[in-house]
């Protein structure tokens, strides 16, 4: 084992060039792989808050109309739709409902500097639903929601910013010039949590939701569900159940009928919305091009540097080395070359990702510059494993064919000199 | 060529990336093609110098309250807003508009017929200063003053290109002009309008192609009676464009009135965004494609440059003895250079060859982008040779610096090596 570490060294030392092409050309790839690797893995994963990723459905939008022309079609869901499609369904866990953030002009009555923040309206069992830290205080009661009163989480972030102190519960604030309580102070969520998001939550119920409803039958409005499946529970038998649910609802005599289109799940929420391609599908081809294609340079180069070799296997060939070991020999020398390339991969793309966060992760709805990767995901251990995991498969690709030629040729012909 | 096909054991794995390479690259500068060239089409407006206004109504608890406001009066203090901000003498036209600023994130539908042909497109809903605002061009060529006189609440304002994909419809572009058209129901009692003016195509956003939903329009007057339905000013949008050269700080001088000026009634100022943050915003997921349509192309450029170099730098090696000969023989060092290089271009050539089959392939068999543009000869002709430009680049790069060594092979002590 030294022995070969000590060969795989001086085989680096030796031929400098070849090794440096070889680790850069690695390096290039496997970063490459990984950025691909860890916006998928971000995204799709379950990290809290979003802790329940793999078990969430969210709502399409829905679509109210007339019922006998078809005609005054207007997107959005009411209590009435919601209630009738999502409540007590079975093999759901939990039910939630929530509005897209808004930019809130927020300012202490005392000051005029006004500063804009995310707020977002959420249901009462918004924070039992995700999974927010606390550092002071707690979630509206149920009480607040009925009662709709002026409450509200805020982030870390937006407590320093407003009061200069993360202790603030019980203080007041103007969020869009309307005096509002703060209960509870949560650590910063990440932009990349495009659900759970918000400088500051209120209460959902502060909303007008029964005005969105008076032009479309009661059942139009303004509300974004999210439910929480049980662990043995498939996507196809909600679907099917809401299908049957909105068909009984529609068939009543009321003048407006409502379509919920769209149902999907955290990963066909997250890539692609709406079209119909499948992000598993596309990243995996995605995956392979960039992985094929470096590994077919690299066995041609290999193969260029293998003829130099040629004499050297023959004669260990001659001595008595099977094909396998040879061949295992080869595998081995290279995977130095290659593991040196993968952590130097894995250093450029945790930089790469970095540097590019707006652009890979951003998307029009929230606040661009909230975007921080910090080290918890960046080094998600998981992902150590599979930078390992892909040098291994890495090195067997590039070097497979040219090692397995170089060892299968007749060892007369070749210490006779081609 | 002869030495080409002697060492084609070591050229099969070039000869492979190169088409392997040639089909992938070409995919994506296929995409990248037809985004490009929609990008830089002519958009039909201009925003720049322009902000869209938000007033909103200020809540009971504010200090300056007035109670007892109706929307009615709401209006006429928006009008009075309005007239205020056209006066200031860095401010060229003032408008207002329901949900249809460019780059807007939503839009309204709108439908007339034409004999019995229905058509569909967006809905500019506006006072007439918009067309001012935005510099909409009347296809007479008398830009946009004209196209402000022609839309009343009588007459519409379409693009010339409204009726282009229903070739159903008796009249298109110019004939249009003048006629008189039922709206949304084709009844004798339905409202009519008459077509009072045509403008140039405007295109959504730069990624959205001519023949697109998003680039027909019609432009109907907003009145006082739509706006007060709206229930809310906020909803309305006041578009502003300020004067040639008085660009600098113009928001900074605005919020500094905004109290005392634009502060009537119950509305106030609640914010004011230049049409390029929202262009930004709108545009940011297509830009994100571009830029990642863009590294998939550097990330194998690269690797064809990692590929070439590694080779031909062991080729130089093992054929020093070849070179020195030739060298020997008479051959002049460019010479040397120049057969090299022709060995690279060469090769890629006999890899392109049926790597274009294949391209012609997948592009007859419409398995690229032909939404947005069909799949012509020209498309491919370019895109092909767009292509190959790319590799030879990277190979005549990628040969140089062995190239450039083994120009400097001194045949005496090669030949004296061997």
């Amino acid at each position: 084992m030294k022995q070969l570490l000590s060969q795989a060294f001086n085989l680096i030392r030796q031929n400098p060039f070849y090794s440096t092409i070889s680790m850069i050309g690695t390096a290039v790839t496997i970063a490459f792989v990984m950025v691909v690797v860890m916006i998928y893995d971000f995204r799709t994963m379950d990290m809290a808050p979003e802790s329940d990723r793999s078990n969430m459905m969210y709502t399409g939008p829905g679509m109210t109309y007339r019922k006998q022309d078809q005609t005054n079609r207007n997107s959005g869901m009411g209590r009435k739709a919601f209630e009738a499609l999502f409540s007590e369904l079975p093999g759901v866990k939990e039910v939630t409902w929530y509005r897209g953030v808004a930019k809130t002009p927020c300012n202490l009555s005392a000051s005029n500097e006004i500063f804009n923040y995310f707020v977002r309206p959420v249901a009462d069992n918004w924070f039992k639903f995700f999974d927010y830290e606390f550092i002071a205080g707690r979630p509206f009661t149920q009480e607040e929601y009925d009662a709709r009163r002026w409450v509200s989480v805020i982030t870390e972030r937006m407590a320093l910013q407003l009061f200069g102190t993360t202790d603030v519960v019980g203080k007041e604030y103007q969020s869009n010039f309307f005096p509002t309580k703060v209960v509870g102070v949560v650590k910063d969520v990440n932009a990349i949590f495009q659900t759970a998001y918000a400088d500051a939550f209120v209460p959902f119920s502060l909303e007008n939701e029964d005005y969105y409803a008076t032009w479309t039958g009661g059942l139009g409005g303004i509300r974004m569900g999210l439910l929480k499946l049980l662990p043995d529970t498939r996507p196809a038998d909600i679907r099917t159940e809401v299908q049957h649910r909105q068909d009984r609802l529609n068939s009543s005599t009321a003048e407006y009928a409502f379509e919920m289109n769209e149902l999907y799940t955290h990963t066909e929420y997250t890539f692609f919305r709406g079209k119909d391609i499948s992000a598993p599908l596309v990243y995996s081809m995605l995956l392979m091009v960039l992985l094929i294609v470096p590994a077919i340079n690299i066995s041609g180069m290999t193969n260029a540097r293998m003829q130099e070799r040629v004499t050297e296997i023959a004669v260990r060939k001659a001595y008595g080395a099977s094909r396998i070991s040879i061949m295992a020999r080869l595998f081995s020398e290279n995977l130095l070359t290659v593991f040196l390339g993968g952590i130097l991969g894995y250093l450029l793309s945790c930089v790469l990702v970095w540097l590019g966060r707006v652009w890979l992760f951003g998307s029009g709805e929230v606040e661009l510059s909230g975007i921080s990767l910090d080290g918890g995901l960046l080094l998600h251990p998981a992902l150590f494993v599979l930078v390992f995991g892909v040098c291994v498969v890495f090195n067997l690709l590039s070097v497979l064919i040219p090692v397995w030629m170089v060892t299968h040729r007749n060892i007369a012909t070749t210490i006779k000199g081609e | 060529m002869k030495q080409i096909w002697n060492e084609r054991r070591s050229n099969a794995f070039l000869w492979m990336e190169l088409f392997v390479v040639f089909v992938i690259l070409w995919y994506i500068v296929d995409v990248v093609y037809v985004t490009l060239s929609i990008y830089n089409l002519p958009m039909g407006f201009d925003i720049e110098n322009t902000y869209v206004l938000r007033f909103e109504r200020m809540t009971s608890k504010a200090a300056a309250y007035q109670p007892g406001r109706t929307m009615k009066e709401d209006v006429a203090d928006l009008h009075e807003i309005v007239n205020r901000l056209a006066h200031r003498s860095d401010v060229e036209a003032v408008s207002l508009s329901q949900n249809c600023i460019p780059y807007n994130d939503g839009a309204n539908s709108f439908s007339f017929y034409l004999d019995t042909v229905p058509v569909r497109s967006l809905k500019r809903w506006i006072t007439p200063e918009y067309f001012n605002v935005f510099r909409y061009r009347n296809i007479d060529g008398s830009g946009s003053e004209s196209l402000a006189e022609a839309l009343t609440p009588s007459g519409m304002v379409l693009s010339v290109n409204i009726a282009d994909v229903y070739q159903d419809a008796p009249w298109h572009g110019k004939e249009l002009l003048g006629r008189r058209v039922p709206v949304w129901r084709n009844e004798p009692e339905a409202e009519h309008l008459s077509i009072a003016a045509l403008t140039e195509p405007v295109r959504y956003d730069h990624f959205t192609a001519p023949d697109d939903y998003g680039s027909r329009y019609a432009a109907v007057y907003l009145t006082d009676e739509e706006m007060e339905s709206l229930g809310e000013t906020v909803y309305i949008e006041v578009c502003l464009r300020v004067r040639e050269g008085q660009n600098d700080g113009f928001i900074d001088r605005l919020i500094v009135e905004a109290d005392r000026q634009y502060q009537v009634g119950n509305l106030y100022l609640l914010d004011i965004t230049p049409l390029s943050d929202i262009r930004a915003a709108y545009e940011t997921d297509s830009v994100n494609e571009l830029n990642t349509q863009f590294c998939i192309i550097f990330f194998l450029l690269l690797n064809i440059f990692l590929g070439i170099i590694g080779t031909f730098w062991f080729r130089t090696q093992h054929r020093r003895a070849e070179i020195a000969l030739r060298m020997a023989l008479g051959s002049t060092r460019w010479g040397i250079c120049g057969r090299l290089m022709g060995e690279g271009v060469l090769l890629l050539l006999i890899s392109a060859i049926p790597a274009w089959v294949v391209a012609w392939n997948l592009g007859y068999a419409e398995l690229v982008e032909v939404t947005r543009m069909p799949f012509t000869a020209g498309r491919f002709a370019i895109t092909v040779l767009g292509t190959f430009i790319l590799i030879a680049g990277m190979i005549v790069i990628g040969i140089g610096y062995p190239a450039r060594r083994a120009m400097s092979i001194k045949p005496a002590e090669a030949l004296h090596e061997e």
